[in-house]
């Protein structure tokens, strides 16, 4: 993959970060760079971390980038402020995958160019860790 | 020395997958003899240094509750970092907001690292140089394939966020020694993808003598005993080498019972001892006194002792714990193991 | 006002061509429609390729196709818009000839999948979606397609054998058709057997990779000469109202598709009822299933029940890929809308081996990806 592209992309990427139209409140990830709505009056806007899985699909026939992770899903998740977003899923057995359950947002691998090239990093949805609380 | 620097947030990180030690010695035809009857964690095939550091450290800020933009330093102790030259500082630092005002740097000593960088960011707080800054040992260890160092070649991250002193912390910095010599008992060579140790001499010469100098030290330097402290987690790179130094000490099996790891997650090299304390930091109560011993191949000891604050009630539960990250566990086989950390190398 | 008929049909078989360059099968079928059509020459060329970038590393292959058949010096463009790209292809050719300043103007679609790997072409396909947000996830085309199958069984609650029933359809139609990649029936027990690909979609429900080429003369109305004239009556063009399928509302219908079709109808001045024929996008069988409702041949959700009720069948209400389909046919990407553009040229000239009696309109239903693009092409038989 192209280093400068790559590069260009990595906030939005890595953080979550799409946009919100002032205008009409409509939330895009990616950012658009106008609104449906016809305003070109956009704001940074971040992404909340969790949400609900609502669809996913077990992908067999994986690209040649992806070859190595194959079989792998991939799905939509429902975040927490309503916004959906496509990504794919990580850290979950096949049996305990299902539509409705919490997920939330991990830092992860995507893909590499061989042994000698960049790494791509991305973010990917996982079931979300149960947490103990002591006191 | 600072007691005016405090741990105002921590996070850590423990891979899902575990692999059995009987399924490596199955495999490596040792079934019956000698097997450590555990287990290690293993970092999934889209997990590395920097993926693992990533999470550790949002848990940390999680806890922390400042702006990444405060910390002026990132600092990740490492021996397995993707890029022998490109920081997984600086990623870490992107992922999670921090860009474009801290330092950030990758240290090297073997398993010492993480605490190495905690030192340094302990220094950069004390002097003032810089309002906050973040720490972090995280290791995906590499294990040569039917070598003894397979079954216990883990993964796992700690990070942890010091700061000037204040109503929030989480643990006050009481002091730190350190006890280094040039002892080769570990090392990996330039270009090469597996390291090489040297049996027995890991033990006496390498991990106990620095190990027991550096707590010996700082006891000697504070005027305290074994008994002063509530917890202690020592680096594990087996379950015997942390037992023995405990005991050596003069510590109970009580003290290191809930930061001893390895039995669960194997040696998470730079993050070991870090991890360790976490978890203590997890189970403790203002007021209680903490000790980590670290040990770096090379060879080398942090001893830092630590006091509990009132933050820690509060902030405890702003992450996962590292008993949560434990409870997360799914056996895999060595084929799985092969092909997650690929191991066949063309 | 000009109109525009279709004066020329040619095509090449589909299957896995390793002898044949891209550009040999492009020029054989160009040559076909131009020979039928009785012109040497045309005013325009318009290439429709959707990887040809990628897997044949070629750019203006406008240029170098007119050059390859000896017509350097006229005008020629290429055309992308992944499967759509035919369909694109045809519309603008269709646009040509309304603005007066082309007469005749020769279409050609092509691509050949078989020049990369595999693991390649999936990749290259992928890129018909956002490269950077949704194919950087791992997405395929087969995967998008299957969150959409998934949706609508649960939304519907039809039963995945009934989709998959199009596929036996379409094999079913490909018989005895000649450039038919896979001219054999196929019963249903074997789509459901076959491998998972993305799940819940299987192998035998999804087109296969293969070359193909297929051409098409459009000419002015007025300078014809011929007893059967079949004219473009109207032909849209729309893209899907949020490209990121994460975004839509509605994953189950395709705003692309479904505008395009009501305009269509709408210049054409008349309603689905009155399509004797119609090939459709039928890429994976969810999206032909889903196709059937947005060209407003079935009520949402109910596409399977003209399926099941036999009411595609050149004897039902809505003949339907009546050559193979993309599945049978086959799926030459860019040449796929011509290739089902010149089938229903020959429902509507009475020339079809599974023939429509009395066919007077056509339809031909060109998406791409999983809806970023669609276009409807009303024909219909004057004389």
């Amino acid at each position: 993959m192209s280093v400068p592209r790559y590069w260009a992309e990595r906030i939005t990427r890595y953080r979550m970060i799409g946009n919100k139209c002032k205008k009409c409140g409509t939330v895009y990830y990616p950012p658009k760079f106008s609104c449906n709505c016809g305003s070109k009056d956009m704001e940074q806007y971040q992404l909340p971390r969790k949400g609900i899985l609502i669809n996913y699909s077990w992908i067999y026939t994986a690209p040649q980038e992806h070859k190595k992770n194959e079989p792998y899903p991939i799905g939509i998740i429902q975040l927490t402020d309503g916004t959906k977003i496509l990504a794919q899923i990580t850290d979950v057995e096949p049996e305990k995958l299902k539509i409705g359950i919490e997920m939330e947002a991990v830092f992860r691998k995507m893909t590499e160019d061989g042994d000698k090239g960049l790494i791509q990093y991305g973010i990917k949805f996982r079931p979300v860790i149960k947490q103990t609380k002591n006191t | 020395m600072g007691s005016d620097v405090a741990i105002i947030g921590y996070g850590a990180y423990i891979p899902m997958y575990r692999i059995p030690h009987k399924e490596i010695a199955e495999i490596w035809g040792r079934g019956g003899r000698g097997i450590p009857p555990n287990e290690k964690a293993v970092a999934g095939p889209d997990e590395d240094t920097v993926t693992i550091s990533v999470e550790a450290a949002i848990n940390a800020l999680n806890r922390a509750k400042i702006n990444p933009q405060d910390l002026g330093a990132i600092y990740v102790g490492t021996e397995s970092k993707p890029y022998a030259v490109k920081p997984t500082s600086t990623i870490v630092a992107e992922a999670i907001g921090a860009t474009p005002n801290p330092l950030a740097a990758d240290f090297e000593f073997a398993c010492k690292a993480g605490t190495e960088a905690f030192i340094a960011v302990l220094g950069l707080v004390a002097s003032g140089n810089i309002k906050a800054g973040m720490a972090i040992g995280a290791d995906i260890a590499r294990g040569r394939p039917s070598d003894e160092l397979e079954y216990t070649t883990g993964s796992g991250a700690a990070a942890y966020i010091l700061a000037p002193n204040n109503h929030d912390a989480i643990a006050r910095i009481e002091d730190r020694y350190t006890y280094v010599t040039d002892t080769p008992d570990f090392w990996r060579r330039e270009g090469q993808y597996f390291p090489m140790h040297t049996y027995r001499f890991t033990g006496d010469p390498a991990y106990f003598t620095h190990v027991e100098n550096a707590a010996k030290g700082l006891m000697q330097k504070l005027g305290l005993r074994p008994s002063d402290f509530r917890f202690v987690s020592f680096h594990q790179p087996n379950v015997k080498f942390p037992l023995q130094a405990a005991e050596d000490l003069g510590f109970t099996l009580d003290q290191i019972k809930p930061t001893l790891l390895n039995p669960v997650i194997g040696n998470a090299y730079a993050g070991s001892s870090l991890l360790g304390l976490a978890a203590a930091l997890d189970i403790s109560k203002p007021g209680d006194r903490l000790l980590i011993v670290s040990f770096g191949s090379g060879a080398g000891s942090d001893a830092i002792s630590i006091i509990v604050e009132d933050g820690i009630e509060s902030k405890r539960d702003l992450a996962p714990k590292v008993i949560d990250y434990i409870s997360r566990r799914v056996q895999i086989s060595y084929g799985l193991y092969v092909r997650f950390r690929e191991k066949l190398r063309e | 006002m000009n109109q525009v008929a279709i004066t020329g049909v040619g095509y090449v078989p589909i299957s896995e061509h390793w002898s044949k360059s891209l550009r040999m099968l492009m020029a054989e079928a160009g040559f076909l429609a131009l020979d039928e059509a009785e012109i040497d020459k045309p005013d325009l060329i318009i290439v429709s390729s959707a990887f040809a970038s990628r897997l044949q590393e070629q750019y203006q292959l406008g240029a170098l196709i007119a050059n390859y058949m000896g017509l350097g010096g006229v005008p020629a463009m290429s055309v992308e818009a992944g499967d759509a790209s035919g369909g694109v292809a045809i519309h603008l050719g269709y646009t040509a000839i309304l603005s007066g300043i082309y007469k005749n103007v020769l279409i050609i679609g092509g691509d050949k999948l078989s020049d990369e790997l595999p693991a390649r072409v999936e990749s290259v396909m992928a890129s018909m979606e956002d490269r950077e947000y949704i194919t950087y996830h791992g997405a395929t085309y087969a995967g998008l397609a299957a969150l959409v199958y998934k949706e609508y069984l649960t939304k519907y609650g039809v039963k995945n054998d009934d989709i998959a029933l199009l596929a036996v359809h379409d094999h079913s139609m490909a018989v005895g058709i000649a450039h038919a990649q896979y001219p054999f029936p196929i019963k249903l027990d074997k789509v459901l057997s076959s491998p998972i690909i993305a799940d819940p979609i299987r192998l035998f429900e999804s087109f296969g990779f293969g070359d193909g080429a297929a051409a098409i003369v459009l000419s002015a109305l007025g300078d014809i000469k011929s007893d059967t004239i079949i004219t473009i009556e109207s032909s849209v063009m729309a893209t899907a109202e949020q490209f990121n399928i994460a975004q839509r509302d509605n994953i189950v219908s395709f705003s692309s598709t479904n505008k395009a079709a009501k305009q269509a109808y709408a210049k054409a001045k008349i309603t689905p009822n009155e399509i004797n024929v119609a090939e459709i996008h039928d890429s994976y069988t969810i999206l032909g299933i889903i196709a059937l409702e947005d060209l407003g041949f079935a009520k949402y959700g109910e596409g399977t029940k003209l399926l099941k009720e036999g009411q595609l069948t050149p004897g039902g209400k809505i003949p339907v890929n009546t050559f193979g389909g993309l599945k049978a046919r086959g799926h030459p990407f860019g040449a796929t809308a011509l290739y089902q553009t010149m089938e229903i040229v020959k429902q509507l000239r009475g020339e079809a081996p599974h023939q429509v009696p009395k066919a007077e309109y056509g339809l031909v239903h060109s998406m791409a990806g999983i809806g970023g693009t669609a276009v409807v092409n009303i024909l219909r038989r004057m004389k």
